[in-house]
């Protein structure tokens, strides 16, 4: 979901700038950004998202990847389906 | 849809894997090399993780990981197949024989008795039969009566058996097989002409004119497909017929005949005889078992409607299709089974072959599940290795099954109800891929059993060859087992040799060897001219005799062993001595010398006895035994022509002819069947005969000089039917040849399988006994005693086999009776024959292990401890 995001809100970025995103704007997420590929190579596959060689800032030739229309609906699902379970819990812990 | 693509893209993984990867490698570096400039290179790999396991992750993710850990087992067993080619070539040599002899057999099952004959709804297809009844066939008016009466069936026809015409083209004659049948039978079977139409009621009418249909064949290789033949009128034997329609290409129909005339009402006794077989379609929606209920009480109305006409048994109804097999069908399923033995042999010799090499590579096993490979692992290994084998195996057999099919079924000795070619198809294939797979399976299993008892700690801990090795209980098992299914084939084999002896042993009755015949059909002319026929058979016959080289010459009406006739004929003065009908064979003088039959009583046939002489004639010692017994027949009266004191045939004008002698029964239909009662009159004596002969040549003769006295004494008559009188013994023998080859060759191969089955187990036992021998030997056993102890043990296991084979076998040889000749199924010449070359196999093949037992060095052996 939020490799997803990313690619929604940036448009079109490689996989380095994936991570970096979600570790500036997450800050406490530590994941190993190694694992971010095994999960886009599943995303290729599911067809949420196409990936292209293009010119990264430095003049580099990176692979950009590319939200489709089948990833935006995707998208949209999990992000409902999160926000049920963060209602479920958040009313949970309210409660206590 | 998405799931469809998905697919689409995991494929295009598959295809451009190379490019996928090295995209995923750039990939990471790239990140790798940012991240390094942004945060150090350490801290870059911390964050980063096992590189390698991630990218393993990510080719995972495409799902293809089980492809690539097969396609790596594949790589393994080629190379351990090509490593070890000996025994690779034995075992893909036994497969690719199993699964040959499966296929080439399926093909021939499946073509024959499973495929639904070449008509829409085939299998409501009946006939009229007489079940219980020699002659199963019907006659004209019960045939009309069922047409005009049956409810049950739509539609119903009558057909004859075919019968060879001359289609006369210009200046040659091409010998046709034609088949009459009555109206309604193309629409029975359903079948509807390609030009014109069939036949119509007032084809069949006495005098309508004469109509003709020709098959496809005959229309595209005689004609040349002319579109516009309908119409056009063709010469048969001399008579004009008008072609009024070509049946469809693909058509057939029992004996495959070249043209079909219309079956005619003659008004005369031939009406009488059942000699019409019939087909008929069911109604949509009526049951076999309806219409036998309503055939049953139509032959009672038929019977109470014409008390006086005749007392044939009720007429019943059966299907089709299943009678048309009904020959054929044991047999196939006979042979099938013998193939199907042969394929289980095989597998049981290649399990064999397969435990012993796990034997020798139990060390590499334990090895690699001490390494950490599951047991699970370790047997996908073996059934990769296995697979292999067997679709080598499938695949080479395979080839030879293409290869076999036709000279099998060229050489086949029954009829093959299809009008295609047997051949391979795509149902044969993927039966064949079954058996592939079937078998893999089969013979995996009991190295399989092994392989999972497998003790890795043990196995290691042990070493040096002494100890190591399986048990051969599983081993010894398996080839008890092979030899009592070989016993089956060999017995089997036995049993068709033997009938084949016999009736190579039966007294033909006349000396064929040295004899060729050939036929002179007749012309148009003489057919209608009968005094030329004489003419031109009495110069053909003094022509023959002073060709040089010709010993002796005669012609006959019909040859021995070709044909059964049904003639009345009857003892004058006892309308009770009665045979049914007889055989009447019209001779020239000098006959019986050709063909060296003797005569055993009176006199043969000679100058004396011409056109205007007393009439006479001679019997068969069949016939001297059935109405003289003991007396002397010469001199008695017999009557042509007249059968229970009726006279059956008006235009013979015969008189009582006196019986002059006595004739050496010869062999009439076929070897297996005895002598028929025959009756012999001169050709001088029976003008009324207007037949062709069939002239037989004692002597050196070429067929050049043959053609060329034959179109001496008359231009317009071709010779044809050329062959040795040898061959005609031969064509009778055919089945019993193929039958005993056959299974011959089944024999020699479960009996080769055998053999190396129990030579494998005893060397296997030998090598890893070497130090027991060797310590028996220091001992102060003798050679002898050690060749004799490993002797024991190999005929030790064969007798095992036998005697569970022969037990088994018991059962088998019964269902072969029908192909048997005068030796019965639990024949114990057979037997005890099966049982000496078992035993002998069973000694050679432990001959050359225990040979080698006894060379076993005993320092050596012991040393090596």
């Amino acid at each position: 979901m939020l490799v997803l995001k990313t690619l929604a809100r940036l448009g079109p970025m490689h996989g380095y700038g994936i991570a970096q995103h979600i570790q500036q704007t997450s800050e406490i997420l530590q994941v190993e950004e190694g694992s971010l590929y095994p999960a886009l190579q599943r995303m290729l596959i599911k067809g949420w998202v196409t990936a292209e060689w293009g010119q990264s800032d430095n003049n580099r030739r990176a692979r950009y990847y590319r939200l489709t229309p089948l990833g935006r609906k995707q998208l949209s699902v999990e992000i409902s389906e999160f926000e049920r379970v963060m209602q479920a819990i958040t009313r949970v812990i309210q409660t206590a | 849809m998405e799931r469809f693509d998905e697919l689409r893209r995991r494929l295009m993984f598959l295809f451009r894997r190379r490019e996928f990867e090295s995209d995923l490698e750039e990939e990471m570096r790239f990140h790798l090399e940012m991240k390094a400039r942004d945060a150090g290179p350490d801290a870059a790999r911390r964050q980063f993780g096992n590189a390698t396991l991630l990218s393993e992750q990510s080719r995972e993710a495409w799902g293809w990981a089980s492809l690539d850990a097969w396609l790596g087992d594949l790589k393994y067993a080629t190379r351990m197949l090509g490593k070890n080619s000996g025994f690779t070539a034995v075992a893909v040599l036994t497969m690719a024989l199993g699964i040959g002899v499966n296929t080439v057999m399926f093909s021939v099952v499946y073509a024959v008795l499973l495929r639904s004959l070449p008509y829409p709804d085939a299998s409501r297809l009946i006939r009229a039969a007489r079940p219980d009844a020699k002659a199963d066939s019907v006659n004209m008016p019960e045939l009309a009566f069922w047409k005009e009466h049956s409810t049950s069936v739509s539609s119903m026809a009558g057909y004859r058996d075919p019968w060879p015409h001359g289609l006369n083209l210009g200046d040659r004659t091409e010998t046709v097989q034609t088949m009459e049948v009555s109206t309604d039978f193309l629409r029975t079977l359903q079948v509807a002409p390609q030009i014109g139409r069939e036949f119509q009621p007032e084809d069949t009418r006495p005098k309508a004119p004469r109509a003709v249909m020709l098959s496809d064949r005959l229309w595209r290789q005689t004609f040349g497909g002319d579109h516009g033949i309908a119409g056009r009128v063709v010469t048969i034997d001399g008579v004009a017929y008008t072609v009024v329609g070509v049946l469809p290409a693909g058509f057939w129909f029992e004996n495959a005949p070249d043209a079909l005339l219309p079956l005619r009402f003659t008004g005369t006794i031939g009406d009488l005889g059942s000699n019409t077989q019939s087909v008929a379609r069911l109604k949509p929606g009526v049951s076999l078992a309806r219409a036998r209920a309503e055939f049953a009480a139509l032959s009672e109305s038929y019977r109470r409607t014409r008390p006086a006409q005749e007392n044939n048994p009720p007429l019943t109804a059966q299907s089709y299709q299943e009678w048309l097999r009904g020959d054929v069908r044991s047999t196939l399923w006979l042979l099938f089974g013998a193939s199907a033995l042969l394929l289980l042999i095989a597998c049981t010799n290649l399990a064999g072959l397969l435990l012993a090499r796990l034997a020798a590579r139990q060390k590499e096993v334990a090895m690699r599940m001490a390494l950490g490979s599951g047991a699970g692992r370790v047997l996908r290994q073996f059934l990769t290795e296995n697979l292999l084998l067997s679709v080598l195996g499938g695949a080479v057999g395979l080839a030879a099954a293409a290869w076999l099919l036709d000279g099998f079924v060229r050489l086949a000795p029954f009829k093959l109800p299809s009008a295609e070619r047997i051949h391979l198809d795509w149902t044969v294939l993927a039966f064949t891929g079954g058996i592939v797979i079937g078998t893999t399976l089969l013979f995996s299993l009991a190295p399989f059993v092994n392989a999972w008892r497998l003790n890795v700690y043990e196995t290691l801990k042990t070493s040096g060859r002494s100890g190591a090795g399986g048990r051969t209980c599983t081993r010894s098992l398996l080839v008890v087992g092979e030899t009592a299914l070989s016993v089956a084939l060999v017995l089997a084999a036995a049993l068709m040799i033997q009938s084949l002896y016999r009736l190579h042993r039966q007294r033909l009755g006349f000396d064929p060897r040295g004899v060729v015949t050939f036929r002179t059909p007749l012309s148009p002319q003489q057919r209608r001219n009968p005094a030329e026929l004489r003419a031109f058979n009495q110069d053909l016959l003094e022509r023959l005799q002073m060709l040089p080289g010709v010993r002796a010459a005669a012609a006959v009406s019909l040859l021995p062993l070709t044909s059964q006739g049904n003639f009345p004929v009857e003892h004058a003065g006892h309308p009770d001595h009665d045979f049914g009908g007889m055989e009447i064979r019209h001779v020239t003088p000098g006959y019986f010398e050709a063909v060296r039959t003797p005569i055993v009583l009176g006199r043969g046939f000679d100058a004396r006895d011409a056109e205007d002489a007393p009439p006479v004639i001679l019997v068969n010692e069949t016939v001297a035994r059935a109405w003289w017994s003991q007396a002397s027949p010469l001199g008695d009266r017999v009557v042509i022509g007249r059968f229970r004191g009726k006279d059956l045939s008006s235009d013979t004008h015969e008189t009582p002819r006196e019986v002059i002698g006595v004739v050496a029964d010869t062999k009439t239909v076929e070897l297996k069947a005895a002598p028929r009662p025959t009756v012999y009159v001169p050709l001088a004596q029976t003008s009324w005969y207007d037949g062709s002969m069939n002239w037989v040549v004692r002597g050196n003769v070429t067929a050049t000089a043959l053609d060329r006295t034959v179109a001496a004494a008359s231009p317009a008559v071709r010779m044809d039917r050329l062959r040795s009188m040898e061959e005609i013994v031969a064509s009778t023998t055919t089945d019993s040849r193929f039958y005993a080859w056959l299974f011959g060759a089944f024999a020699g191969f479960a009996l080769a399988l055998t053999a190396v089955g129990v030579y494998g187990l005893l060397a296997f036992s030998v090598a890893r006994r070497t130090n027991e021998i060797g310590t028996r030997m220091a001992l102060g056993a003798s050679r002898g005693s050690v060749l004799a102890m490993i002797l024991k043990q190999g005929i030790a296991l064969t007798f095992a086999g036998l005697l569970l084979g022969l037990a088994g076998a018991v059962g088998l040889a019964r269902s072969l009776a029908k192909l048997l000749f005068g030796v019965r199924p639990l024949d114990p010449v057979s037997f005890a024959a099966v049982a000496g070359v078992l035993l002998c196999v069973g000694l050679v093949a432990s001959y050359l292990p225990a040979r080698r037992a006894t060379r076993v060095d005993p320092m050596e052996a012991l040393r090596n401890e």
